[in-house]
Order: C-alpha cells, then structure tokens, then sequence
C-alpha cells in the first residue's frame, strides 16, 4: 500500500503539464489533491495509472510501475475517471465485476473469489437492492455509489479518483467522502482530487496543492491551506471555520486584482446612444 | 403495307425536318452499332461518312475491317453536329438527349427499332434503302437473303431438340428476340418458347434451367473485353456438372446482337454444329 | 426478469438457424425436400434436384449463414468498440470500399490468375476504408461525425466503384453496379464458399476474441486500460477482423447493408447489454436474419432479380431513422 513518485513530469503534445512532481505515501490515508483548473491534477493522476506516458519514476510496493504488466499494475491501484459514463445500460452487478477483470484471465468466468468480492463492493457500498437494475435507471448518486463499487471491487491498494464528487448533492457529497474514509480505514491509500475546498479541508489528512503542473505544498490543510496560499492558487479569499471540533476552510471572494473589469468594452461605446 | 406505313411515318418527320427528304443525302452518319452495320452494306459509295466506334469492336461487331474505311464517332451530339451531316442513322435506344439535341439542331435523324426476328431485318434493310435512295440495292439484299434462309431451313433435321439460350447474369429470352428466330431456323425449339416466355432479357435462375433440362445450353463467347462478374453464371459447377460438353454450344456473341445478312451465317454455323453433335450421339 | 438465460437463448438461437438453413434448402423455383435431395439417386429428376441442391442451393444457404454471421458480429464489434449504436459496417463505409477492393481485383485480371487475390483485396479495401473512417473520426468523437465521415467514404468508394467498372469495356457495367451496392446471394457456387468462408472464419474468431475488452470498454477507455485491457490489441483485432470477414463476405455477396445495425440492437435487451454476450448471439442473429431476407426474395418475387440489399435495406433504414431520433433526443 505505498506509492512513490519521484520527479514525475507529463507532456501533452508540446505542453509540459505536469512538472517534477515528487511525493510518497507509505500508510493507509486519505490524499487531497487540489489547485485550479487546468492545474495538471487528472494529468498527474492519469500519469500514475500509466494511461499517459511520463517522466520520472512512480512504484507501486517499491515496484516500479514500468515493469508491471497492464494486469498487475491493475491489482495494485485502481482508477475512477472524472466523466462517470457506462456507454450501455449494464446491470449494476455486471459492471462491479468489471473490477475483477485483472483477476480474471480466457474466457472471463468467474470465480468463486471474485463472486464474493463483488458481494462485499456491493455490501460496502449498500447496493444490495440495485444489484439487477440496468445503470441507466439509477439517479446520479446512485451510478456514482456503482462505479465506487466497481472500485472497491477491484481490491487494489491504492485508489486514485478523479473529483469522485462532481455534480453531486450534499448529502451525496458527504457520504461518498465517508466512504473513501471508510475504505483508508480498510487500509487503501486514497488519492482524491477535489474542487470543494472545504470539503478537502475537512475530510483529507493529507493535502496536496498544484499549480501550474508543479507541487507547491504538500501537507495537513491547516498547514498548506492557508489565506496567503489560496489566494495565491485560486485567486480567492478564504476564511477558516471552526465547527463542531473540525476545521474547514471556507472561500469567501474573490481578490480585487481578480475581478473582471466593469467598464464597457471599446465597441459598446460607439454603439452607445 | 409495311411500306405504306412507312412513307406515312417518313412524310409525319419530314415535317419537322429542313432537309427535304426526297434528296438522297451524300453525308450521312450512322452512331448506332446496328445501323453502322446495315448501312455500310446498303449505302452507296461514298455515301456513308461516319460510323459508331462499336462497329470497331470485335466483341460486337462483325463488320470491323469495313468500318476502318469510315471516320469513327462516339455517339455524341456536339461531335456528330461537327461533321456536318446530311442524315443521322440512330437507334430508338440511343440516348433521347442525343436524338432530341440533334432533331433541335436541325439534322435530320432516321430511328430505327432493335431487331426482333428476320422480318425486322427485311423491313429494316428496306427502309434504309428508302432513306439512303437505295432502293434497289436493298430489294437485293433482301432477296438474297431470303434464298439463303430457305436453303438452311431446307438442312434443319427431322426431329427437333431444345435448345436454351443461356446469356450472363442468368438472362434468356422468348419469343419477339432475334435470337429465337434465329434458332429455330437452325431446327431447335426454343426453350423460352416452350415455356412460353416473351421478349429479351428474362431472368431465368440456373436452377430452373436445370429442372426444364434442355437438350442443349446455348452461351455466348466470352467477353475478351476482361473479367465480368456477370458472365461468373456460365462457368458455375452446376452448370457444367449437369451440361457435359456434348450438350453446350457456345457461338461468337457479335453475329447475335445485331440483325443484318450476316446473321445466317451465324444460323448456318449453328447448324452445322447441332447436327454434327446429332451425328456423334 | 423475464430474459431468458443465456444458454437457452443460445440454443434457441441456433436451433433458428438449423432450422432456416433447410429451408432455404427446401425453397425455390421448386420445393425440394432436401434430406431427400442430398442423398437420393433415382430417376432423371431426382438426379436434376442432387445437382440443384449440392452445387446451387447448399452454396447460397452456407454463404446465407457465414455472410449473415459475420455481419451481425462486426457489427456488434463496432457498436462496442467505438461506442456508437449506429456503428455497423454498411453505414460506416466498410462494405462499400471492399466492393471497391474486389470490383478492382476482378476487373483488373488478378483473380484469373490468383482466385484468393479476389477476398484479400476486398479485404485490403475494407482495411483501408476503415483506416481512412478512424483518421477522419477518430477516437471520442462524437456519433454524428462517424456517421457522416460512413456517408462520405460510402460514397467515394461506390463512386469508384462505378468509375471502375465503366473502365472497362464491360457491357454488363450497370448490372453490375447494383450488384456490388446492393448485394446477392443467387446463383452463387461452392467455389465463392471455398474463397470466402476461411476468411470469415478467421476474421470471426478475431472479432470473438475482442469480447472481454468490450465489456470493460462500456465504462470508457480510460477504464478500460487501468483495468489491464490492451486496447492496442483489441482496436488491432476488431480492425482487422472486421476487415478480413466482411471484406471476405463482400467479395462474394456484394454490399449488404444494415445486417449489422439491426441486429445487435434487437438482441441487446436479451443479454442485459453486455458486449461480450452479444457477440454470439448477434452472430446467430445475424445469419438468421440474411437466410430470412434471402428466403423472402425467393417466396415474394422469384421471377424478379431482386437484390438482397434492397430487403435489408428497406426493414434497416427505417430501422436507422428510428435510432437516430432516439439518441438524439437523449442527446437534447
């Protein structure tokens, strides 16, 4: 359950997108990945699954990912893509077992072991009554809950998620945060990008801010999570709160040099009256 | 009164015709495989300016030395508007673009139907004899043509043996072809006949020709003009499985498309080859 | 649920098939008892309906089966592989550049001197249309664009097609045309079974083999490769077979189209939408449906050269048209 990454650096096209970037874990936590748009977050985490070639080393179990095969690299970390897509109305058991595909080899029938590995994702999950329904039947928080399954199932030390929690409401939001909790209390490293500051803040004992494809800080968020840092990133004002004996930070407005400009572009002028 | 109606037919165009018809025309210029053909034979000399550049094709014409002696045109309106003709020879096939461009231009154009039996060959070489002022030597043509049938169908054996006509792409025909007319003067029936079929081009599926189970299949020469797919039919297992060779006839496909005197030797060849295969039975 | 399990379906499946199959033994300008026709040796007649059976009637009933397999297969394949319900080889362009490869094959001589030279360039054909759809719609794009990139590349190739065949001085050039757009089954021998079913064969087995990626390929690429699936293997094989078996079907059949759109989608509520289990049943399906079409032709017009493709055509487009409104409501 550790992931090393040394120096690891993404190239899309000419763009460099994601600069030497270097972090490790070796213990089971939940690891905010955090920065703006464009920042090269879903580029590093791609990186890390192997679906774009980089720079740099990453190792799984102290194995270097470039001598695993496709199949072992899949038993040791599993990946959630932003966009949650199935592209036909599965059933909802059917796609879980999709998770046991690296443990599967021919013709794909399953085996005693991955039947109850499905069992547990969909216990964990609390997905026992959807189990039979085709995907497309389902409402958003639910088709998220599946494809964490899907996750889950695939036993992998390390999860790495790409903002799991996009487009979902509240009460979604939290629960499917518990989950992840849930799953480093099972002894998964987790590795979430998140555009909610306050629920990284929150939820994350881990945070680690990019910018601009580079590793500014990497830390507790009452550590990196700062006014000055923030503001620096996002361009925004933040304020932390002190809660029910949590800490969140919470973003408040932008800076002024951020604001758009209010005055009327050329063109309006000469239209004008 | 085939003539009678004609001269009605002829004097009906002429009224939209500038050339007056009366005049025999000294630069005429046929774009139709069957009227180069026929004109080549009946018109006089130096009558003829032009003919189609099918007659120079060995796969459907039998006349491709004589038309060598003719300016070649590739049945188009501008091109055949150019060589200033008096009289354009034209099949009712040949495209009606052409003919109504042509007709618009002020040349005077003479249609003439496909051959459906010998009796469109008299009245075809008739007519042209009529339209090319060559009279005479069109009643000629007909009369020879006529002793040479007799002759032929005084060699047709007693007993007749069916005959089917098996083309590409899985075609026969019936009653109202050239083809008919021309085997059953050899001394055949005619398969589409017995089974009473009409006009050219029937679809007839191979399984069917080997249930009415003909004495002879009758197929045409191949094309050298390349691979077809369409003549894939004729070299099918099961047509050779059922039709030994002793019961195939093949013949030399440019004398069956285009009706003219030429067409008995065709008919005579053809005879020769049914009764040489009766002999050997 | 009221689906039938699988193996049931399977069997039921095939016992369709078996069934057809000596139908279309059985029909045509005469019924023929086939079981009769196949062994029997007695008089004249029943010697004229061994023939007719052997060497006519079992050739278009194998080829029924194999061209019907291959199509209803690649076309679930290719629905799968790029993730698009209209996917199918006829609307993508697939069989049209293969009649161009063996419309040039033919013409051009090679097969008298090489009778294989006719599939491997329709194969060639078929490979390189499906290249040229995958350049100008490739991966993630949107169904429209691959739609229209299938008009596009169908038209060109049936374009040259036609230009071809007018090179030459073939006088059945228009005959033939329609043929290769349209496609037939009639009069064909054991000699196009014995050229095209290998390649079928081959090719099916690769487009079988893409199954388990298929599956995994619902949840996206991205999923797909981080669960172990190759997807350079699994693009490598669904190309090729596609290529291989339905340029093979094409050089012998012509250009039929929508087999593979219509079948795939009746069978896909059956399987619970799994690619993996569609692949056999829409292979099955898809032989089903072409003996159907072909029997249809015989029963309803058997003096008329009716093309096969103008059947497929008539129960698909509309078929076509239908899904296209459906997906893009969803789209709106």
């Amino acid at each position: 359950m550790s992931i090393q990454c040394m120096g690891v650096g993404v190239k899309l096209g000419k763009r460099q997108v994601v600069r030497h970037v270097t972090f490790s874990s070796n213990q089971p936590e939940l690891i905010g990945l955090i920065g703006p748009n464009g920042a090269g977050k879903s580029s590093l985490m791609r990186a890390l699954v192997g679906l774009v070639e980089s720079s740099g080393q990453i190792m799984f179990d102290d194995l270097p990912s470039y001598e695993m095969s496709a199949l072992e690299l899949a038993r040791k970390v599993a990946y959630l893509p932003q966009e949650r897509v199935v592209h036909w109305p599965l059933a909802v058991r059917d796609i879980i077992m999709l998770g046991r595909m690296p443990y599967q080899s021919g013709f794909g029938r399953a085996s005693q072991q991955d039947n109850e590995a499905v069992d547990r994702a969909i216990s964990v999950m609390g997905l026992e009554a959807l189990a039979s329904r085709p995907f497309d039947a389902l409402s958003g928080g639910e088709q998220a809950r599946v494809l964490i399954a899907r996750l889950v199932a695939q036993e992998a030390s390390v999860i790495i998620a790409d903002e799991p929690i996009n487009g979902l409401d509240p009460a979604h939001q939290i629960a499917l945060m518990q989950i992840l909790k849930n799953l480093v209390a099972n002894g998964k490293t987790v590795l979430v990008s998140l555009h909610d500051l306050s629920l990284a803040s929150r939820w994350c004992e881990r945070i680690l801010i990019l910018n601009d494809g580079v590793l500014l800080d990497d830390g507790s968020a009452r550590e990196v999570m700062t006014p000055g840092r923030m503001e620096e990133v996002y361009g925004v004002q933040i304020r932390k709160v002190e809660a029910g004996g949590q800490s969140f930070v919470v973003p408040t407005g932008l800076i002024d040099t951020r604001t758009p400009p209010l005055v009327p572009l050329d063109g309006d002028e000469t239209h004008g009256l | 009164m085939v003539r009678t109606l004609l001269c009605l037919a002829l004097l009906v165009l002429g009224g939209f015709l500038p050339v007056a018809s009366h005049a025999s025309p000294m630069r005429v210029v046929s774009i139709n495989l069957c009227t180069d053909q026929l004109a080549m034979l009946v018109a006089g000399p130096g009558q003829l300016f032009s003919v189609s550049s099918l007659a120079l094709d060995k796969n459907s014409s039998v006349m491709v030395e004589q038309a060598k002696n003719y300016h070649i045109n590739h049945a188009k309106a501008e091109e055949v508007i150019r060589l200033k003709p008096d009289l354009v020879l034209a099949g009712t096939y040949t495209s009606y673009n052409t003919i109504s461009l042509l007709k618009r231009l002020g040349v005077r154009v003479e249609q003439f139907a496909p051959d459906s039996g010998f009796d469109t060959i008299r009245e075809k070489i008739l007519r042209l004899g009529l339209v090319l002022d060559q009279e005479d030597r069109a009643k000629q043509i007909v009369h020879a043509f006529d002793m040479r049938l007799s002759e032929i169908e005084e060699l047709q054996p007693r007993e007749r043996k069916v005959l089917a006509d098996y083309e590409p792409n899985s075609f026969t025909g019936g009653v109202g072809t050239l083809a008919h007319s021309m085997i059953k003067a050899a001394g055949f029936l005619h398969l589409g006949e017995e089974l009473g079929l009409v006009g050219s081009s029937v679809k007839m599926p191979l399984e069917t020709l080997i249930r009415n189970n003909p004495d002879y299949v009758m197929t045409w020469s191949q094309w050298s003009g390349g691979q077809a797919r369409a003549t894939e039919v004729l070299g099918h297992p099961a047509l050779d499985a059922w039709f030994g060779p002793e019961r195939r006839i093949t013949v030399d496909t440019a004398h069956w498309i285009c009706g003219g005197p030429f067409t008995l030797d065709a008919v005579a060849a053809l005879q020769r080859i049914y009764l040489d295969k009766e002999k050997r039975r | 649920m009221g689906r039938p399990s699988y193996p049931v379906l399977l069997l039921a499946l095939i016992g369709l098939v078996v069934v057809l199959f000596f139908l279309s033994l059985a029909v045509g300008q005469v019924w023929i008892n086939p079981w009769n026709g196949l062994v029997a040796n007695g008089d004249q007649l029943a010697k004229a309906d061994k023939v007719i059976l052997w060497e006519i009637r079992l050739p278009r009933a194998l080829l029924a089966v194999f061209v019907g397999c291959i199509l209803g297969l690649s076309g679930a394949v290719l629905q799968g592989l790029l993730r698009n319900p209209l996917a199918e080889p006829g609307v993508l362009g697939v069989s049209a550049s293969a009649s161009l490869g063996a419309v040039l094959a033919i013409y051009s001589g090679l097969t008298t001197s090489f009778a294989y030279a006719l599939p491997i360039a329709a194969l060639i054909g078929a490979l390189l249309g499906v290249l040229l759809l995958l350049s100008l719609a490739g991966r993630g794009s949107d169904v429209l664009t691959m739609i229209l990139s299938g008009v596009a590349i169908t038209s060109l190739a049936s374009a040259l097609t036609s230009l071809a065949l007018n090179m030459t001085s073939n006088p059945f050039a228009s005959l033939e045309i329609v043929f290769w757009m349209l496609g037939s089954l009639t009069d064909r021998s054991m000699v196009h079974v014995q050229l095209a079913v290998p390649l079928i064969a081959v090719g099916g087995v690769m487009l079988l083999s893409t199954a388990r990626a298929l599956d995994a390929l619902s949840l996206g690429t991205d999923v797909a490769r981080s669960i172990g699936v190759d997807m350079k293997r699994t693009r490598f094989l669904a190309i090729m077979g596609t290529a291989m078996g339905v340029g093979a079907a094409t050089a012998v059949a012509g250009a039929i189209g929508f087999v593979g759109l219509i079948v795939p989608h009746l069978m896909r509520p059956l399987v619970g939408s799994r690619p993996s289990k569609l692949l056999p049943v829409s292979a099955l399906g898809g032989a089903a449906f072409l003996i159907t079409a072909d029997l249809a032709i015989r029963l309803m017009l058997p003096d008329r050269d009716l093309k096969l493709g103008v059947v497929t055509a008539i129960i698909g487009a509309p078929f076509f048209l239908w899904l296209l409104i459906k997906i893009r409501k969803r789209i709106v």
